[in-house]
């Protein structure tokens, strides 16, 4: 087996004797989602506590793709050393007709980024590093074998009905976070229901996926058949995952029963045939298989007063294309610091409403970029199916038919569109306001010795203004920037240099390999202001430092700032 | 829409009409919706205008027989 299933054992908690804390928030569900939200808190010293029913991490054929973006969020948890560990850079994504490649990208490993554009890892084994890194934070404590049963609204925070094997009992946070997954129940205490964005099909199709174990040499990848000789008319996609785990995923029939295709006995017949079919002959064992429909949902918001949904808990994305957990994991990073500001006080009230509006605009767009995909991987209809048997039959011929399957081409938008965002006055090239900040290699000359850093390793937990430098910078420029510290808005400042002078300062960061100033399309004097969760929150091709500070007051919502 | 047309598109409707009436005789009346359905993702991209695709289908849809 790939990991270790370990039982954690319920803990008495001291609400049961009677004893009451106020927490500042309580997440209910440690999924995946739900144990990067509480690491995500705790790390900005917000108290927390996570409920979960069961008693130990997920198993079966789970969320296995992970993005850029989420390699990156595992860094500024901390955890970027054991999840580099862990996890496997995929290292392309191919494409067969038949048993003929039609398509091979090779992922190459850009030098000026710190982690692979794709990579792989099983959920458990994202769980279980996000518990690691919990069990550093005293301020977050996960409680096994604990239920959310209800939950009982007042103006300044929100009690929860938890039952456990020892009695139920009652706790109360100031905000409550549902990470409780597709099926959770406290969307529907909320009376929150799904909806399916009306250019998205709603399709019945299942598909049956699988995992097995296999030490074979094949090398790392996703790998598409269209029309596999063994099995006509159909796709199968078979995914490389660490620890010599394989995935196959495959539709289940019309007029096939879901149920009977996913039965282990059926799926190792499946299994055999498709290695057949790629002339593998290494033994090979079945690790889990499961049934899944593909959902394209969303809640109409995803905040209901001290309530915030995240992860699936507020959408599901079709699989295809691998970004469910992604846009959990960005969830939290959007939430994160909103929260921990409004129990410290900072930013408005609509501060805490821009994460729902922030989020769903990205979700839905991300619905609309699969939904091609996802019509053509579950066919709803004998129009589709035509029109798919042709786009298949020609994939051999006419490669632009590629861009109807291959989910990982379609347009991932990441980028804000929100009111706490300053638009430019003066465009440039470079990442806009809103547009996720790129990453850059750096030096700096922090300690003694120069060192090479990425820029986010640089980045702070909050707000950053990055101010470049060709020339010496002034001490009105320097003045300005230590002030920023003073607006009672968590905000530093790093300044990039092009060159290293004669003698560097001590804090200096240095643009060595010329990649900061070309990401970010700067020249002397240009300025950007960061938000927490790495988007361009604003940006001045020559700094404008009170703009600047307008800007910075202007993503934190404060009220006469946000236009309505 | 217009009904004088240039030479040239008269031409290309001409052969168009020909051509594919051959090729539909050619393929066999089981494999026409298909042929016709791959024909359509391959002028697709050469029109490259989702708006002419889209009107053309409307047009091609309305008053069907």
């Amino acid at each position: 087996m790939y990991f270790e299933w370990k039982e954690f054992p319920f803990r008495r908690p001291p609400e049961l004797d009677g004893r009451r804390t106020r927490y500042d928030a309580a997440i209910v569900g440690g999924g995946p989602v739900g144990l990067a939200m509480a690491l995500s808190l705790a790390q900005r010293g917000v108290r927390c506590v996570v409920l979960e029913t069961q008693n130990q991490v997920s198993s079966g054929s789970r969320a296995i793709g992970v993005h850029r973006r989420t390699s990156q969020f595992f860094d500024r948890l901390g955890l970027g050393g054991p999840f580099g560990e862990t996890a496997r850079p995929r290292g392309r994504n191919i494409i067969y007709y038949g048993d003929q490649l039609v398509a091979e990208t090779i992922y190459e490993r850009p030098a000026d980024e710190k982690w692979p554009m794709l990579m792989t890892l099983q959920q458990c084994w994202m769980e279980q590093i996000m518990l690691d890194g919990l069990s550093r934070h005293s301020g977050a404590e996960i409680r096994w074998g604990s239920t959310v049963t209800g939950l009982l609204y007042a103006a300044d925070h929100v009690t929860l009905k938890v039952g456990t094997a020892e009695g139920p009992y009652e706790i109360e946070a100031d905000f409550v976070i549902a990470a409780d997954g597709a099926r959770g129940s406290v969307r529907r205490w909320c009376g929150l229901e799904f909806e399916t964005p009306v250019s998205v099909p709603v399709s019945e199709r299942r598909f049956v996926i699988c995992d097995f174990k296999m030490e074979c040499d094949l090398p790392s990848g996703r790998r598409l058949w269209l029309d596999p000789p063994y099995q006509p008319g159909t796709i199968v996609i078979m995914h490389s995952q660490p620890f010599n785990s394989w995935r196959l995923d495959y539709a289940v029939e019309d007029g096939e029963d879901a149920e009977a295709e996913a039965a282990p006995e059926k799926t190792k017949e499946r299994i055999a045939r498709h290695l057949a079919m790629m002339g593998i002959d290494a033994p090979w064992t079945l690790l889990w298989t499961s049934v899944y429909r593909p959902l394209a949902r969303s809640l109409q918001t995803y905040r209901q007063g001290r309530i915030f949904f995240v992860g699936d808990a507020a959408h599901q994305t079709p699989i295809f294309g691998g970004r469910g957990l992604n846009i959990g994991y960005a969830d939290v990073a959007n939430l994160a610091w909103k929260l921990a500001y409004a129990l410290k006080g900072i930013g408005s009230e609509a501060l805490l409403d821009s994460y729902s509006d922030e989020r769903r605009a990205i979700v839905m767009e991300a619905l609309e970029d699969l939904a091609q995909a996802t019509i053509f991987m579950t066919r709803p209809t004998p129009g589709v199916s035509l029109m798919r048997d042709a786009a298949l039959s020609l994939s051999l011929t006419e490669p632009f038919v590629a861009e109807l399957f291959d989910a990982y081409r379609a347009r991932r938008g990441e980028a804000l569109e929100s009111s706490f965002v300053t638009p430019d006055l003066k465009s440039f090239i470079g990442p806009k306001p809103g547009d996720p900040l790129p990453d850059a290699r750096l030096r700096t000359f922090d300690c003694a010795a120069p060192r090479n850093a990425f820029l986010y390793d640089l980045i702070g937990p909050d707000f950053t203004a990055l101010y470049f430098a060709v020339n010496r910078v002034s001490e009105e420029t320097r003045l300005r920037l230590s002030r920023l510290e003073r607006l009672g808005i968590p905000c530093k400042s790093i300044v990039i240099s092009e060159r290293a002078g004669e003698r560097p300062e001590r804090d200096a960061v240095i643009d060595a390999e010329g990649d900061a100033f070309k990401a970010f399309g700067a020249r002397d004097g240009t300025l950007y202001l960061t938000r927490p969760d790495l988007h361009v929150a604003a940006r001045w091709p020559d700094a404008d430092f009170d703009s600047l500070e307008l800007a910075l007051k202007r993503a934190v919502g404060t009220p006469e700032l946000v236009p309505v | 829409m217009t009904t004088e047309q240039p030479r040239s598109r008269e031409r290309c409707v001409e052969q168009a009409f020909q051509v594919v009436a051959a090729a539909l005789d050619d393929v066999g009346a089981d494999r026409q919706s298909l042929f016709l359905a791959r024909l359509v993702l391959i002028l697709s991209n050469e029109v490259g205008d989702a708006t002419i695709i889209r009107t053309a289908v409307e047009r091609a849809r309305a008053n069907l027989p």
